[in-house]
């Protein structure tokens, strides 16, 4: 297929004045939360999407794709400063950030994480441009048996690989199916589990659930935590950026490593940066000729962890847009914003709205761009002060910020006491080890699954169970056993391992 | 020592929430019920597992995780989100904002006026001017609206 005529065919539109504008305040608003700790990704974009709801959609999805972009790297500077990773992404960060930090050059390991995420994001968002297209193809192919197949898949992979533990995962993936089923039924229009609400009966907005989800725990996380005091506002000593610069070809092997799980494991639902962050930086530890100074301040060590976690970047938005199979939970916000837009994932997409999901590809390679000047050294002092916001100040500012955001969906306070609502369960959620990811993934995948499912049966005239014979569900079924049989049993047996050897 | 497991709390009650749900389900037309109980009684039997399984942690290795990092906090925290929501659809969002950000910092201990308020200031401003002014959204309307009219 011809893949550079459309993609050249947005970039005139990429480049308009809004649309600049949206991607470097997408990436500057990026920056500032993904430097705060307990501010993920998810959590700004949810909060912001109601801003966009008046933009134009390739306006809305630049200023997504920055902060994104933005708050991946941004969670490099509370790891390095501090050793708080801002973003979970960033944990990896730490190990070899920090003590580069207290060794005094907290400055050029900040440049090296500079500019590895940056090349990172733009690596990956032309690994999106690449293989997107030719995937969106293939999901011809697929009737209601194959899509309810790549539902099911698409649970069951995010239900394995977020969190350690497989029963919490499953449980956190099946009250995101039943908080989807609230509503019309989507075949009969029945109505069910809306106890008289008629509120309800149009289903439950993503947009509210993911603001209440990801944006309430964290402001009472933080209250609870206000005694801590954070150190902060020190001044940072930078190198001249053009002799970090000059240090690239030392970084590439570890940055191809890098790339290569970043690309693999992104197209994963579920398997999220953090995870590609620490395979990265384990392979560049192996290859290393001095292992031991890793965990000590080895900028190597910043630079496979940053270029791990926004290598991930665009990969996880490949199922999204392709298949309508969110890879993350930033992937799942993104793909709310899309569907808020009017714009439905999957080849359709591709075809009918060619100019928005190409130029939302290119946007992702110039807001990883861009980071480099944004997030230079002057920039990046900068940023290292937001972390002087007071805690409980900033608590008020979410709280606030995300009741707008609720309330601005449909304009009705009964969403605002289901984001409340959502807010509680997410701290609920949180405390007791059940990840949150599945949840907003079975409200996106949960409609389709049932839709698809009954198609499906409808379909079946003559019981040939068309579920399981089809030749695409065959392979899906294949790799959902794979997928969710495998890791667990290897997890297994790689403990039991462990343990033997700590007894010997 | 707490005597009751995190686990064993979450799982019985997702497992009786979810029994609930199934029964409730049943009241659904035929076609309409299949989906929900294909999700609602696996939910209900994980519910159980997880709670058997927490309780069976607490007696070999007497784990236990602790809930509440500080509950006083949790517990003020909540009430006053509340009274935030509560107050939104009389006050307005700008009023209630402008009550709720001072009291939270003032309540969490950080007490300097200057700073919260000048930053409640600029809060409001940027609320205004972007979601009223910019994007025309309508915000739950302010109570000194009502006094004028």
């Amino acid at each position: 297929m011809d893949l550079f005529t459309p993609l050249l065919n947005a970039i005139p539109v990429v480049l308009t004045f809004p649309n600049l504008l949206a991607m470097v305040g997408g990436v500057l608003a990026g920056i500032i939360v993904g430097s705060l700790p307990g501010l993920t990704a998810t959590m700004s974009i949810a909060v912001l999407l109601p801003l966009t709801f008046a933009m134009d959609p390739l306006v809305a999805l630049g200023m997504m794709a920055g902060i994104y972009n933005g708050a991946m790297y941004g969670g490099a500077i509370p790891a390095i400063l501090l050793r708080i990773p801002g973003t979970p992404a960033a944990i990896v960060t730490t190990f070899d950030g920090y003590p580069l930090a207290q060794q005094g050059k907290a400055g050029y390991a900040l440049q090296v994480a500079l500019l590895s995420s940056a090349f990172g994001g733009m690596m990956s968002a032309l690994a999106m441009m690449v293989l997107a297209p030719p995937l969106s193809l293939v999901t011809l192919a697929f009737g209601p048996p194959e899509v309810f197949w790549v539902g099911i898949f698409g649970m069951a992979a995010v239900s394995v690989f977020l969190g350690d533990d497989l029963p919490k995962g499953t449980l956190a993936a099946l009250i995101g199916l039943f908080v989807g089923m609230i509503g019309l039924d989507p075949v009969m229009s029945t109505d069910r589990f809306i106890f008289g609400a008629l509120e309800l009966e149009s289903g439950i907005d993503i947009v509210v659930l993911m603001v209440g989800l990801y944006a309430i725990p964290p402001c009472i996380e933080m209250a609870e935590e206000t005694f801590r005091k954070v150190k902060t506002g020190q001044k940072l000593e930078f190198a001249p950026f053009l002799q970090t610069l000059r240090e690239i070809p030392r970084f590439l092997k570890v940055w191809s490593w890098a790339y290569f799980y970043g690309i693999f494991v992104g197209l994963l639902p579920g398997a999220s940066g953090s995870f590609v962050s620490f395979l990265a930086y384990e392979r560049a530890k192996k290859m290393s000729k001095d292992p031991e100074t890793f965990g000590k301040g080895n900028p190597e060590g910043v630079a496979a962890s940053e270029f791990g976690n926004n290598a991930d970047n665009a990969a996880a938005l490949i199922p999204t847009v392709t298949l309508g199979i969110p890879g993350s939970s930033v992937a799942a916000v993104i793909m709310g914003g899309l569907l808020v837009h009017g714009l439905q994932p999957g080849p359709d997409l591709f075809r009918n709205s060619g100019d928005i999901i190409y130029g939302f590809m290119i946007q992702m390679f110039l807001t990883s761009l861009i980071l480099i000047p944004l997030g230079g050294s002057f920039a990046t002092n900068l940023f290292a002060q937001v972390l002087r916001i007071p805690r409980p100040l900033l608590v008020g500012l979410i709280l606030c910020l995300s009741i707008v955001g609720a309330y601005c969906v449909q304009n009705s306070i009964f969403d605002v006491w289901l984001m409340f609502g959502f807010g509680l369960l997410g701290y609920v959620m949180s405390k007791t080890g059940l990840p949150l990811a599945p949840v907003a993934l079975g409200v996106i995948l949960g409609p389709l699954i049932e839709s698809n499912l009954r198609l499906s049966l409808l379909l079946d005239v003559r019981n040939e169970n068309i579920l399981f014979t089809r030749p695409i569900c065959m392979v899906l079924i294949s790799l959902l056993v794979v997928t969710t049989v495998f890791p667990p049993l290897w997890k297994r047996f790689s403990s039991r391992r462990k343990k033997q050897q700590n007894t010997d | 020592m707490k005597t009751i497991h995190n686990d064993v709390v979450l799982g019985t009650s997702v497992a009786v929430f979810a029994a609930l749900g199934c029964w409730r389900a049943m009241g659904f037309s035929a076609d309409s019920r299949v989906f929900p109980l294909l999700v609602l009684v696996p939910t209900t039997v994980i519910g159980l597992l997880i709670a058997v399984r927490g309780q069976m942690r607490l007696w070999r290795e007497r784990d236990n995780p602790r809930f509440f990092v500080n509950p006083i906090r949790f517990f003020q925290i909540v009430v006053i989100m509340g009274l935030a929501l509560f107050g939104l659809q009389y006050l307005g969002f700008l009023t209630t904002s402008a009550i709720t950000i001072p009291v939270i910092s003032f309540l969490l201990g950080f007490r300097k006026p200057l700073p919260v308020f000048a930053t409640t200031g600029l809060f409001l401003v940027i609320i205004y001017i972007v979601f009223i002014q910019i994007l025309s959204r309508p915000l739950p309307m302010e109570i000194w609206t009502w006094f004028g009219n």
